[in-house]
């Protein structure tokens, strides 16, 4: 409780931090370009599980999610994202996203410095929280927040060094030299966990024509016994985590074809233990009918290893214990104006412990 | 009966005549798209305008300028951004709003910049070196001309 309330107040520090710092700057330099988004998208879902012979009809309040960013210079930009939630299991929270300052020397290099969001793949990067953005309803369960039920880390404090359009083929790259897992918790970047090492993140990748990109990203953790997971858990013993990630997409303003697909293998390479390995994939296609319709398809596979003693038995976020799954969505998004989406999915979830559940998701996602 | 006669003739005539000033459409809307003066490109397609007002590619930064390109927009629904959008961006502001919000959101990129006249954008783009933006040819005085570069005339 204790750790609730300090934690709770340390964010409302960091969000007026965060505020007044862009706008103090913004205001000091008098720029034109900073800008304060809001994004929130609401829902309503409705499920039925024939096996476990239940129905749950559900509204989603989702996040508001305030997001700034303004630029210093002509190479100096800022960002803060801020995501404000209701969790049922640990009330009210705020979380910080994202703060980093970024220079962009040239095309073929940039730095960034402070929380953002790791390079792998492509939806970790482009999506998230501004699910006006998204092109679907829900984000891949193995990309969820761990406070959402993830499973891996998908955010980080370090330096990033990154290029894009690298020569004729187009190559762009990121490494992110960052505090790794279990290492993310303390606020303003002070790591109250244990763990000595520093992880290393790594995208390299092409666009051969515009807006094709195709990219693998790696990530390695050398977690010695005492590490924390990033669920808050010691690691079993001395170990490592590699995540390997492999991405292809097509997601363009003025093509008609859109399609994402991303593989995922986190390996825990125990000294002891056999090692265990967590698959993920996902696959989005869409076809603009216009402007404004768009009908998809999205669907993802988890093969969640059995007997990992990295994952606790259930999430401490979400009380929901972690398992295989399949799952299916068929979608259309409606795009009124660039404030306003509507998304509605038929989708068909099956996890392991569960079985198979069918129904509806609908979502309102819009930003002001 | 004549002078009814005599209507009908006249009002035939007129507009059978080519001339009149009721059948003459409206002076076409022609659209001037401006840079810095200190940018030493001097002349752009259509198609190259479009990449660097929507920083698409290595259309992020000016050859020889070393700077970020700063596109401007106009506020409101005006003919001027109805016409830029369908002749040069080729999409809908609901397509445009969204594409620099994605931009904004997944590189802290600055969506462009929206100005109330065509004054304030010939001063911007006067003021800033990245800066490209479009403005009625019409408002483009001597003056005002002498302070930016004009790279290309669109119009219906």
């Amino acid at each position: 409780m204790d750790k609730k309330y300090t934690y709770f107040f340390g964010c409302r520090f960091v969000f007026t931090l965060v505020f007044t710092t862009v706008l103090g700057v913004s205001e000091i330099l008098g720029q034109e370009s900073t800008s304060i988004r809001f994004y929130a998208h609401p829902g309503f879902d409705y499920f039925t599980n024939p096996s476990q012979n239940s129905s749950s009809p559900y509204f989603r309040g989702g996040p508001l999610v305030l997001f700034i960013t303004s630029k210093i210079n002509d190479k100096v930009s800022v960002a803060g994202e801020l995501n404000m939630h209701y969790m049922a299991t640990t009330g009210a929270e705020m979380e910080l996203e994202r703060m980093y300052i970024k220079y962009d020397y040239r095309n073929y290099l940039n730095f960034s410095v402070g929380r953002m969001y790791s390079p792998i793949g492509f939806w970790n990067v482009n999506y998230n929280f501004g699910l006006i953005l998204q092109p679907n309803i829900s984000r891949p369960r193995i990309l969820n927040p761990t406070h959402d039920g993830g499973f891996i880390q998908t955010r980080d404090i370090g330096l990033q060094l990154g290029g894009d359009n690298i020569g004729k083929a187009g190559f762009f790259y990121r490494v992110l030299f960052s505090n790794g897992i279990g290492r993310n918790g303390g606020l303003l970047g002070v790591p109250y966990k244990l763990g000595s090492q520093l992880s290393y993140t790594f995208q390299l990748g092409i666009e051969p024509i515009e807006d094709l990109r195709i990219s693998a990203s790696g990530v390695l953790n050398d977690l010695p016994v005492g590490s924390l997971t990033q669920f808050d858990s010691p690691v079993p013993e001395a170990m490592k985590s590699t995540l390997l990630t492999a991405s292809i997409s097509h997601m363009s303003i003025d093509k008609k074809f859109e399609f994402i697909a991303e593989g995922y293998a986190n390996t825990h390479d125990y000294s002891v233990q056999p090692d265990k390995t967590l698959n993920g994939a996902i696959v989005y296609m869409g076809y603009k009918v216009n402007s404004k319709v768009v009908p998809y398809l999205f669907a993802e596979f988890l093969d969640f290893p059995t007997n990992d003693a990295y994952y606790p038995a259930v999430n401490p976020y979400t009380n929901q214990s972690y398992s295989s799954s399949s799952e299916y969505n068929l979608g259309l998004r409606y795009r009124v104006n660039g404030n306003l989406v509507l998304k509605g999915e038929l989708a068909a979830l099956n996890q392991d412990q569960f079985g198979w559940s069918s129904g509806i998701k609908t979502q309102v996602a819009f930003g002001f | 009966m004549k002078k009814v006669f005599s209507f009908l003739v006249l009002i035939t005539i007129f507009f059978l005549s080519t001339n009149h000033s009721i059948s003459k459409s409206p002076a076409a809307l022609e659209l001037a798209i401006i840079i810095n003066k200190d940018n030493p490109i001097e002349k752009l397609s259509i198609t190259e305008v479009r990449l660097y007002w929507m920083k698409r590619g290595t259309q992020k930064s000016w050859p020889g300028l070393k700077t970020t390109v700063l596109p401007v927009d106009r506020k409101g629904n005006i003919a001027e951004k109805s016409l830029f959008y369908k002749l040069v961006v080729k999409l809908s502001e609901a397509e445009v709003d969204s594409y620099f919000a994605a931009k904004q959101y997944q590189n802290s990129e600055s969506p462009p910049v929206k100005l109330n006249s065509d004054k304030e954008v010939i001063q911007y783009v006067a003021d800033n070196k990245g800066a490209i933006g479009f403005v009625k040819t019409a408002s483009l005085t001597d003056e005002l001309r002498s302070q930016v570069k004009l790279v290309v005339s669109i119009s219906e």
